[in-house]
């Protein structure tokens, strides 16, 4: 797990990321107006800093691509499945810690159910685990950092506003509303709607298979070949 | 620059295809219909990435998935997806997708079934495309491989003509050395002798005549050691001919080589060696790579009238693999001189070169 350790340093060396993997999510967490209410914006807010988050996680690899690195990495005895695996498990060890933190906070200091608390949790297992690979997958279309980085830093706010992260979709008119559908976004914010509204339904556990689709669809297009 | 291969149009029409079923479904915006469009984009990018040799299949999955939902679910999603399945089918050449129709004929609105055969006439021309396509690029492939011979045969053509102007200098050089050494040079030394020994009984002659006589001796003594040197540096210092065969079985690490050469290799010409000592080195370079061998036997065989190298070892036997690039070179080149190169690995692998003495 050598490389698994060296990228969980090399993620957190970047200050940016520390801010967005810890700092962010845990000033999130404590401020009660975000979590309580008929429209808690706290987790839309939460779920933003997860994306942005593991992005910055996930830039270690396209500096590996950069720089070459990669070609010595992979002369030694380790497999390019072995490599990817290892970034992969790296990149989602920030946001698992905050669903963790998260679900225990909202468990004990908004007096969420169980339930409830399970299924926010799902929720954003599920949502790191789509945001993580699509970080991969578009990291996988860029050959240098600074593309990467304007292109995402001007596809984040669009991501964030269709998906319904900053401010519900009813708000966007007409068919804007269900554009963002092609982001995991928008399912992660349909997931929490409807659980606030109803709790757990059939159509709880469709939004949780998209995400998991998703994460599919981003690890086969942003997977292992690819990288070099 | 797009190249315009068949499966660079089917990955177009395909995107195209799936983004059309995401604007029926902006229409609807059911989830259960975004669910079976996300899975199916899955199942195209499963197909895309992994390269096992009947993925193809795993689009009968797409069809089941997409004609369930089709009969179970939304109308347009369900025909949308299953026009789309129905056209990778048959671009996969999974022809029996085609007898979809015949339900849908039954179920669909006429200018729904209408896009739905045209899609599927479009997949199935895409397929034939793609067929005939890479029958082309095999057969360009074949060609290009053809060529890619030819002229290596070539370069070791012109690679052999310079080694053999170099053996031919050298053997030239021998040849005069050894004809000095034999002919002119005993001659000029038996001479040198009986001068030496007249000396002797000329002690009684005019001192002008023996102080002569004296130098002209030193003069012929001087000119027999001339000679004797450039005899000594005309004489070849590489190997060649037989000398030159048995130096490279010496040489090979392998295992033991048994090296025989009978008859008077001295009527093969140079361009025969060469060819000999290269099927020799080719031969025993596949060993090294390829036999298992514990022993190599290499009979030269000399006659007035051709030349037989026979290079025999016990490793791999059985059928016979095509030639290599190196042993088919040397075949061309063994016929150009007349000569022929034959493999039989019945109970020992054995290759067998001869070539006439013209």
């Amino acid at each position: 797990m050598t490389i698994f350790t060296f990228a969980l340093i090399r993620g957190f060396r970047n200050p940016l990321s520390l801010i967005c993997n810890a700092i962010i999510p845990l000033g999130l967490i404590f401020v009660r107006n975000l979590w309580v209410g008929d429209a808690p914006t706290g987790f839309g807010m939460v779920a933003l800093a997860m994306m942005t988050g593991a992005y910055l996680m996930a830039q270690g690899i396209l500096k590996d691509k950069e720089d070459g690195a990669i070609i010595r990495i992979l002369s030694a005895p380790v497999s390019m499945l072995n490599y990817f695996m290892q970034n992969l498990l790296a990149c989602m060890v920030p946001p698992m810690i905050q669903v963790a933190l998260l679900s225990t906070v909202g468990f004990l200091r908004y007096d969420w159910k169980l339930y409830f608390t399970l299924a926010v949790a799902l929720c954003y297992t599920m949502f790191t685990m789509a945001t993580v690979a699509f970080s991969f997958a578009w990291h996988s279309f860029f050959k240098s950092k600074e593309n990467s980085n304007n292109g995402f830093m001007a596809a984040i706010m669009f991501i964030a506003a269709l998906g319904g992260l900053l401010f519900p979709v009813s708000q966007l008119p007409g068919f804007l509303q269900y554009v963002g559908a092609i982001f995991p976004a928008y399912w992660v914010s349909q997931s929490f709607n409807i659980l606030l509204e109803g709790g757990i339904s059939s159509e709880f556990w469709l939004f949780q298979a998209i995400l998991f689709l998703f994460t599919v669809a981003y690890l086969l297009y942003g997977g292992k070949r690819k990288i070099v | 620059m797009i190249n315009y291969s068949p499966v660079t149009i089917f990955k177009l029409l395909s995107v195209a295809g799936f983004s059309l079923t995401f604007v029926i479904w902006l229409q609807h915006t059911d989830t259960e219909g975004f669910l079976l469009l996300l899975f199916l984009v899955v199942m195209y990018l499963t197909r895309w990435r992994l390269r096992w040799p009947h993925v193809k299949y795993t689009i009968v999955i797409d069809l089941l998935a997409a004609l369930i939902f089709f009969i179970f679910f939304n109308g347009s999603i369900g025909e949308a997806t299953l026009d789309l399945a129905m056209f990778q089918a048959l671009f996969w050449g999974i022809y029996p997708a085609g007898l979809f129709i015949l339900y849908l004929a039954f179920v669909l609105e006429p200018i729904s079934l209408v896009l739905t055969i045209c899609m599927t006439l479009c997949g199935m021309l895409l397929n034939f495309w793609k067929k005939e396509w890479i029958s082309k690029l095999e057969l360009r492939d074949q060609s290009n491989k053809r060529y890619y011979e030819l002229e290596s045969l070539q370069n070791d053509l012109t690679a052999t003509l310079a080694q053999v102007e170099q053996m031919t200098i050298i053997a030239e050089r021998s040849r005069i050395s050894r004809d000095i050494h034999d002919n002119a040079g005993h001659e000029i030394i038996a001479a040198f002798i009986s001068l030496q020994t007249a000396r002797s009984l000329m002690e009684n002659a005019d001192p002008e005549v023996l102080e002569l006589y004296d130098m002209a001796l030193e003069r012929l003594n001087l000119g027999v050691e001339k000679m004797r040197n450039a005899v000594h540096n005309m004489s070849a210092v590489t190997f060649m001919g037989v000398d030159s065969m048995r130096e490279i079985c010496g040489r090979f690490p392998i295992c033991p080589v048994d090296f025989q050469a009978v008859g008077d290799t001295s009527v093969v010409t140079t361009n025969i060696w060469n060819v000999m000592e290269a099927c020799l080195s080719e031969s025993l370079t596949n060993i090294t790579r390829h036999s298992q061998a514990t022993y190599v036997t290499v009979e030269l065989d000399a006659t007035p009238h051709l030349v037989r190298l026979m290079i025999e070892n016990d490793g791999v036997t059985g059928t016979i693999k095509p030639l290599g690039s190196g042993l088919r070179n040397l075949r061309h080149r063994a016929t150009i001189i007349g000569g022929n190169l034959s493999v039989d690995a019945s109970d020992k692998f054995r290759l067998i070169c001869v070539i006439p003495i013209k």
